[in-house]
C-alpha cells in the first residue's frame, strides 16, 4: 500500500502539464490565478501560462492554436456563444468526474445548466460574478450625508448631491462593454428577474413593447451626464482606483470590481460600499468564469486537466479564490462565513429563488451580445441618438435569427 | 547625386521667406520630436511625479528605475520577468526572416523584371493585389497550412510566415528597381554564359546595394515591430518583445505604471532607432537610387 | 535538383513560377478560403454548407459596418492629402539648400523606425486632455485652452489623422525629394530663363513631371488605409462608442470574440474588393505605360 502511495506520488508528479490561455491581468485578477496555480502546483502539476493582453485576444489565440492542432490544454473564459461552439467536438468533456465528485448537486441549477451543452459538462466554473452591482466610495458618501441608495431615484439624488460637492458622480470607463452594462442594470433594475427573462432569454417581442424600455435608455442617458471627461478608453480597474482614492463616487461594475478595493487593502463596509442596481424586484445577473479545456491527446496534457479540474472544484480553492477576486464561490457547500459584506449579499442573492438570472454576456446567443454592446455604446456617445432609436436597434437586435 | 547638383536651383529669395523657412522647419522638427520627448521623460519619473503632474513636465529627479523594472520585473501574466526573455526572440525572428525575405525578394523581382511578357505584368498585378489582403483574412488559412505541415507554433513557422507575408513588399520594390537597370548588363553576362542565378549572384546583387539596404531596413522595422503574427505563430518559447510589450502595458496590477509601460515601449523601440539612426544616411541614398519610383 | 536547375539555365521563368506558386498558395488560398466561408454561416468554427449572400446582407445593415466605412474614407482621405501636402512640402523645403538638412531628414523621418503600437499609444499619452497637451497649455496659464479631440466622437478620427500622418510623412518626404532631386538641371535652368515664379514651377513643370513617384506613394499610404488597425488598436480601441472603428477592425473582432467567422469573411471581402476598385487606376495606368 505504501508502496502503491509512493508509486501514484511519483507519476502524478511528472507529466502532469497544464497550459493555460488566460488574460487575467488586474491586482486582483493576478492574484486569483496564481491561487489556482500554486494549488495546482502544490498537488504536482506543471503550469504552463499562456498570457494575453485581454479576453479578446485570449480567445484568438484559443481558437488558433486549436484550429492549428496545438491546443492550450486549459482556457479561461465564460460560458457563453464561444464555448457553445467549441462544445460541437473541441472540449473534453467532465461528465465522469462530475459523475464520480457529485458535483452537480453541489452547484446552483441555473449555473450547471450554463456549463453544460447537450447534456454534457464542458466548463468548470472558477467564480460566480454578477454584472448589476454599483460600488460607493464611504467617505464620500459620508461627506455629503447620503445613505445607501434604495431607489433609483435616490441613487441620482446621491448622484446630485456628489456632483454638487465637486465630485465625479459616476466613474465609467468609456470602453464599450463598460457602458452596456449600465444599460443592462437599468433594464433588470426596472423590469426585475420576470421582465429580464422574457427580455433576453425567451426574447419574446411582446417584451420589446413596454414602456420600461425607453425609460431604461434615458436612465443610461442620464448617467453619462455624470461622467468625466477622462472617461472614455478608460479601463474598468482604473475606473475603479477613482472610487478607491476617492476621486469619485460611485461605479457600475460586476463585482470584480471587489477585488481591486480588496487589493488596495479597502474593507467593504468600512472604506467602500456595495448594493445591486435599486429596485423593488431583485434581480442577480450573474456571469460566470470558467476553465473550458480543449481536447488534448498528449497523455501528461490530458492527466494535467484532469489534475486542474480537480484543484478548480476543490472548496478549499474556492473559496480562497472568492476571497481575492471579488467573486461568490460556484460550489454551494463552499463556506462562505468568513467573506465579506458585499461578498455576502451576492450569496444572499443567489441563495434566494427567483432572483438569480443570466447576465447577457453569457446567455445571448451568437454575436447578439456583441451587437447590443455596439448599439449601447454608439447611444452611450452620440446624445443626438433619440430613446426610440435606441430601443428600435435594440429591438432589431434581439429580434434577429 | 551630386552636390553640384544640389545647389544648382535658386535659393529661396528674400530674407524674411528664409526666416519662415527655418521657422517652419524647427515646427515640424517639434511636432516630430514631440512624442518621443514625451515617452522619454515619462519613463524617467518615478510614479509619485507622474500621478501629481502633467506627462510633459519635466522629471524633477530623473531615474532609470521604471526601465529596470520594465526591463526585468514588470509582469505578463503569471510571470514578472520583464520584456527581457524576448529580445532574444526577437533578435533570432527578425534576422533570418529579413535576410531571407530581401534576398528572395531580390531573386524574384529580377527575374520579374527579366520576364519580359504580358505575364510577367499579369503576375506583377496579382502580387501586388497581395499588398492588400487584410492579415486577419490570411491568419485562418495560414494556420491551417502550417500546422499540416508541423510549422504551426515553432520557430522555423514564424520565421517562414514573416517570409511568405514579406514576399509581395519585397519582391515589389525590387522589381521596380530592377526594372531601371539596363538590360545590357544582364546580357553581357549571358553571352559570356553564366546562368541565369550566376548572373543575379554575382553581377546584379553587387550592384544593388542601395535598393538592398532600403528593403532590408523596412523589413526589418516591419518583423520587428510585428505584432499580430508573433502571438499567433511564435509558439510560447518565441514569443517577441511586441507581444510582451502589449502584455505589460494591459497588465495592470493596482493603478496604471505609465512610467513602466513607456520604458518597456522605448526599450522595444531601441533596436529599430538604432538601426534608423546608423544607416539613415544609407536609406535615403538607397531611395534616392530610384527605389520606389514607379 | 541543382543540375537539373543547370541544365535549365535557371531561366527567370522558373524563378517566377516558383515564386508565384507560393503567393498564390498562401495569398490566393486565404482569398478563396475566406469567400467560401463568407457564404456560410460558420461562427468560431469554420462550417462549410453554403447558405447564399445571407452575410452580405447582414453586413450592409450593420450600423456598425457602415460607421466604420465612412469612418475609413473619412480617415483616407485626410491622412493621404495631409501625408501627401505635408511630405512634400518638407521634401521641397529640404531641397531648398537650407543648412543642417540630414539633421532635419533624420528628425523627420524617424517615426518611420516606431511601430504604430507605440506611435499610438504615444499620442495617447500626449493627447489625453487630463495629463497630456491640454493640461500643459492650461498649467502655463491659457486656462480655457481645449484640445480634447481623442474623447470627442465627432473629433476622435482626426487624432488617428496626426498620428498617422506624423509617423508617414518623412517616408513621402524621402521619395519625393529623391524624385526632386533627379529632375534634369537643364529643367530649372530653363524655369529660371522664362522667369516661372517658384510656386507656379513646382505645380504646373515639376510634381506633373513626378506623377509615377507620386502614385507609388499613394499605393503605399492606401494600403496603410485599409488595413490600419494597429494604430487604433493602441490608441483608441475604436472608440470613444464606435467614433473610430475601421473595417479591419470589424474584421479582427467578429472572426474571433463575437465568434462570426462568416461575416467577418465578408467583411474582408468587401475590403479586398475595395482596394481593387481603388487599385484600379494605378493598374491602368501601370498597363498602359509598360505595353
Amino acid at each position: 500500500m505504501a508502496l502503491f502511495g509512493l508509486l501514484a506520488a511519483s507519476t502524478s508528479a511528472f507529466g502532469q502539464t497544464v497550459d493555460v490561455q488566460q488574460y487575467w491581468n488586474s491586482a486582483s485578477e493576478s492574484k486569483a490565478m496564481n491561487t489556482i496555480a500554486d494549488a495546482y502546483k502544490a498537488r504536482g502539476g506543471k503550469w504552463i501560462d499562456s498570457p494575453s493582453a485581454d479576453f479578446d485576444s485570449a480567445i484568438a489565440a484559443a481558437t488558433s492554436r486549436i484550429a492549428g492542432g496545438e491546443p492550450p490544454s486549459a482556457v479561461l473564459m465564460n460560458p457563453n456563444a464561444a464555448m457553445r461552439d467549441l462544445a460541437s467536438g473541441q472540449l473534453r468533456d467532465f461528465d465522469d468526474l462530475a459523475a464520480k465528485n457529485g458535483w452537480q448537486k453541489a452547484i446552483a441549477p441555473i449555473v450547471w445548466d450554463k456549463l453544460n451543452v447537450d447534456k454534457h459538462l464542458v466548463g468548470l466554473p472558477v467564480g460566480i460574478h454578477a454584472d448589476n452591482w454599483i460600488w460607493y466610495s464611504k467617505s464620500l458618501f459620508q461627506a455629503a450625508g447620503i445613505d445607501e441608495p434604495k431607489t433609483l431615484d435616490e441613487m441620482f439624488a446621491a448622484a446630485d448631491k456628489l456632483k454638487a460637492a465637486g465630485h465625479t458622480a459616476f466613474a465609467v470607463g468609456g470602453e464599450p462593454w463598460q457602458e452596456v452594462s449600465i444599460l443592462t442594470s437599468m433594464i433588470i433594475a426596472l423590469g426585475g428577474p420576470e421582465y429580464w427573462n422574457e427580455l433576453f432569454i425567451k426574447r419574446d417581442p411582446e417584451a420589446l413593447k413596454s414602456p420600461l424600455l425607453p425609460r431604461a435608455f434615458e436612465l443610461f442617458r442620464k448617467v453619462s451626464t455624470y461622467t468625466d471627461p477622462a472617461s472614455p478608453g478608460r479601463s474598468w480597474n482604473e475606473t475603479t482606483n477613482m472610487v478607491v482614492t476617492g476621486k469619485a463616487g460611485m461605479q457600475f461594475m460586476g463585482d470584480w470590481a471587489r477585488g481591486e478595493f480588496l487589493a488596495a487593502g479597502q474593507v467593504a463596509g468600512k472604506e467602500f460600499g456595495c448594493f445591486l442596481a435599486p429596485t423593488d424586484k431583485p434581480a442577480y445577473a450573474i456571469v460566470v468564469d470558467i476553465f473550458a479545456f480543449p481536447v488534448n491527446k498528449d497523455e501528461d496534457r490530458i492527466k494535467g486537466q484532469t489534475l486542474l479540474a480537480e484543484t478548480v472544484m476543490d472548496p478549499a480553492v474556492e473559496a480562497k479564490l472568492a476571497a481575492v477576486k471579488g467573486s461568490v464561490p460556484s460550489r454551494l457547500d463552499v463556506d462562505t462565513s468568513t467573506l465579506d459584506l458585499c461578498a455576502a449579499k451576492g450569496v444572499k442573492a443567489l441563495a434566494t429563488p427567483g432572483v438569480t438570472v443570466s447576465s447577457t454576456y453569457d446567455a445571448l446567443p451568437g454575436d447578439l451580445n456583441g451587437r447590443m454592446t455596439d448599439l449601447a455604446t454608439q447611444f452611450w456617445t452620440d446624445p443626438s441618438m433619440t430613446v426610440e432609436a435606441g430601443v428600435k436597434g435594440l429591438a432589431d437586435i434581439l429580434q434577429s435569427k | 547625386m551630386t552636390s553640384a547638383a544640389i545647389r544648382r536651383e535658386p535659393a529661396f529669395g528674400p530674407r524674411t521667406a528664409r526666416v519662415g523657412l527655418y521657422a517652419f522647419l524647427v515646427v515640424s522638427a517639434v511636432f516630430f520630436l514631440l512624442p518621443l520627448l514625451l515617452v522619454i521623460m515619462n519613463s524617467l519619473k518615478p510614479m509619485e511625479e507622474i500621478r501629481q503632474g502633467n506627462l510633459l513636465a519635466l522629471p524633477i529627479n530623473p531615474n532609470f528605475d521604471a526601465w529596470v523594472s520594465a526591463w526585468q520585473s514588470a509582469c505578463t501574466g503569471l510571470e514578472c520577468a520583464g520584456i527581457r526573455p524576448g529580445l532574444w526572440n526577437s533578435i533570432k525572428i527578425t534576422v533570418p526572416s529579413v535576410v531571407i525575405s530581401t534576398l528572395a525578394g531580390a531573386l524574384n523581382g529580377y527575374a520579374l523584371a527579366q520576364w519580359k511578357s504580358r505575364h510577367a505584368n499579369m503576375i506583377m498585378l496579382l502580387v501586388t493585389v497581395g499588398l492588400f489582403v487584410p492579415y486577419q483574412a490570411m491568419l485562418y488559412p495560414t494556420v491551417k497550412i502550417l500546422s499540416n505541415v508541423g510549422l504551426f507554433r515553432t520557430y522555423l513557422g514564424i520565421v517562414f510566415v514573416h517570409v511568405i507575408y514579406g514576399l509581395p513588399y519585397t519582391t515589389l520594390l525590387f522589381r521596380n528597381f530592377y526594372v531601371g537597370v539596363p538590360d545590357e548588363i544582364s546580357r553581357a553576362a549571358r553571352m559570356e554564359g553564366a546562368s541565369f542565378l550566376r548572373t543575379f549572384w554575382s553581377i546584379i546583387l553587387p550592384i544593388s546595394t542601395n535598393i538592398l539596404v532600403v528593403v532590408a531596413i523596412l523589413q526589418f522595422t516591419g518583423i520587428w515591430n510585428d505584432y499580430l503574427l508573433g502571438l499567433i505563430f511564435a509558439g510560447n518559447d518565441n514569443l517577441p518583445m511586441t507581444v510582451q510589450l502589449t502584455n505589460i502595458v494591459s497588465n495592470a496590477r493596482g493603478a496604471a505604471n505609465p512610467n513602466v509601460n513607456m520604458a518597456a515601449a522605448l526599450i522595444t523601440a531601441i533596436p529599430t532607432l538604432v538601426v534608423y539612426f546608423l544607416s539613415g544616411r544609407y536609406f535615403v541614398r538607397g531611395i534616392a537610387a530610384g527605389a520606389v519610383k514607379g | 535538383m541543382t543540375t537539373w536547375l543547370k541544365r535549365q539555365g535557371f531561366k527567370p521563368n522558373i524563378t517566377v513560377a516558383i515564386f508565384f506558386a507560393v503567393v498564390a498558395v498562401f495569398f490566393y488560398g486565404s482569398i478563396l478560403w475566406t469567400s467560401y466561408m463568407s457564404l456560410t454561416r460558420s461562427t468560431l468554427i469554420p462550417k462549410y454548407e453554403v447558405v447564399g449572400l445571407v452575410q452580405y446582407v447582414d453586413l450592409f445593415t450593420n450600423q456598425r459596418w457602415l460607421v466604420s466605412c465612412l469612418n475609413m474614407v473619412i480617415f483616407g482621405v485626410f491622412y493621404m492629402v495631409g501625408t501627401l501636402a505635408f511630405g512634400i512640402l518638407l521634401a521641397v523645403l529640404a531641397d531648398r539648400r537650407i543648412k543642417a538638412e540630414s539633421f532635419f531628414r533624420t528628425i523627420f523621418l524617424y517615426p518611420l523606425a516606431v511601430s504604430l503600437i507605440i506611435t499610438g499609444l504615444s499620442w495617447r499619452w500626449l493627447l489625453d486632455p487630463t495629463s497630456g497637451l491640454q493640461a500643459l497649455v492650461r498649467g502655463m496659464g491659457w486656462e480655457s485652452f481645449t484640445f480634447d479631440w481623442l474623447t470627442r466622437p465627432d473629433r476622435a478620427i482626426y487624432t488617428l489623422v496626426i498620428a498617422s500622418i506624423w509617423h508617414s510623412a518623412g517616408l513621402v518626404m524621402v521619395i519625393v525629394l529623391a524624385g526632386l532631386r533627379g529632375i534634369d538641371s537643364d529643367l530649372w535652368k530653363a524655369i529660371r530663363m522664362e522667369g516661372i515664379p517658384l510656386w507656379r514651377a513646382y505645380l504646373q513643370v515639376i510634381f506633373p513631371g513626378m506623377r509615377p513617384v507620386i502614385a507609388s506613394c499613394v499605393v503605399l499610404l492606401m494600403s496603410e488605409v485599409i488595413r490600419g488597425y494597429d494604430l487604433i488598436i493602441a490608441m483608441t480601441k475604436g472608440g470613444p462608442g464606435i467614433a473610430t472603428e475601421m473595417p479591419a477592425k470589424f474584421a479582427v473582432d467578429f472572426y474571433f470574440t463575437r465568434v462570426n467567422l462568416g461575416l467577418a469573411s465578408a467583411a474582408s471581402m468587401m475590403m479586398l474588393l475595395l482596394s481593387l476598385l481603388l487599385l484600379t487606376p494605378y493598374f491602368y495606368s501601370e498597363f498602359r505605360r509598360r505595353i
